[in-house]
């Protein structure tokens, strides 16, 4: 019958992978995704994150061809938002606003999100289910 | 744009909701709603088929990989990709805390 509907919610890690190629799991999966119908929520926080971290001007364009898949909902960070988000930065990841603008929009929608092991322990004690990086 | 009349078979509780939806304004009528239906799908197979094609061919053990953390269904096959990606984590944990 029909696709479930649902989505997952990209950290930085992820999003970084998937610009840069290092591997093609997240190219990959951004296929399954879209082909699936669920969406893949990227907080413009996050975005912003993973452009700081890429250097090449091919891998900016990749993130930007990323980002401009039909699948891909970019989550503005809400003015009325900030407040949660930099409590839950400063609660459980040493203040990274980036992951916890994931983590609220996480929480919020249900979705898990996919982020790599070294800052998985940050979302699941900010409640958020967390989906590993291979 | 041209269409085509055809006949087609849906699931009973399918049309039900599709005439519950036409029957609130949702669509001008059931053939409206089957092609937006459809349309839709089209439409995210021809986005799926350019990623494919700008990044792809993927191996198997990515696509094992993308379909669990998608919640897509299994193919055969996948849990012996997902058992070694889990193997390799395994084992960058231990060569981290020696």
């Amino acid at each position: 019958m029909t696709a479930a509907i649902g989505g997952r919610v990209l950290d930085v890690p992820a999003l970084v992978d998937a610009a840069a190629g290092q591997t093609e799991y997240m190219r990959a999966w951004l296929a399954v995704m879209t082909r699936q119908g669920y969406a893949v929520a990227v907080p413009s926080t996050v975005r912003a994150g993973a452009a700081a971290g890429l250097s090449a001007a091919a891998e900016l364009a990749e993130l930007d061809w990323f980002c401009a898949g039909g699948a891909v909902l970019e989550i503005p960070l809400a003015a009325a938002d900030t407040a949660a988000v930099s409590d839950l930065a400063k609660e459980h990841f040493g203040g990274e606003i980036a992951a916890a603008h994931a983590a609220l929009t996480a929480v919020r929608r249900a979705w898990p999100v996919i982020t790599s092991e070294d800052r998985a322990a940050g979302f699941t004690s900010a409640g958020a289910d967390v989906e590993l990086l291979p | 744009m041209a269409t085509t009349k055809i006949t087609i078979t849906v699931d009973d509780d399918v049309l039900d909701h599709v005439k519950t939806a036409v029957g609130a304004g949702e669509a001008s009528n059931v053939s409206a709603y089957i092609t937006e239906a459809a349309a839709q799908r089209v439409a995210r197979e021809a986005r799926a088929a350019e990623i494919e094609r700008r990044w792809g061919p993927f191996g198997p053990k990515a696509l094992a990989w993308a379909r669990s953390a998608a919640g897509a269904a299994p193919e055969p096959g996948d849990d012996a990709y997902l058992a070694q990606i889990e193997a390799e984590r395994s084992a960058r944990r231990r060569a981290a805390s020696a």
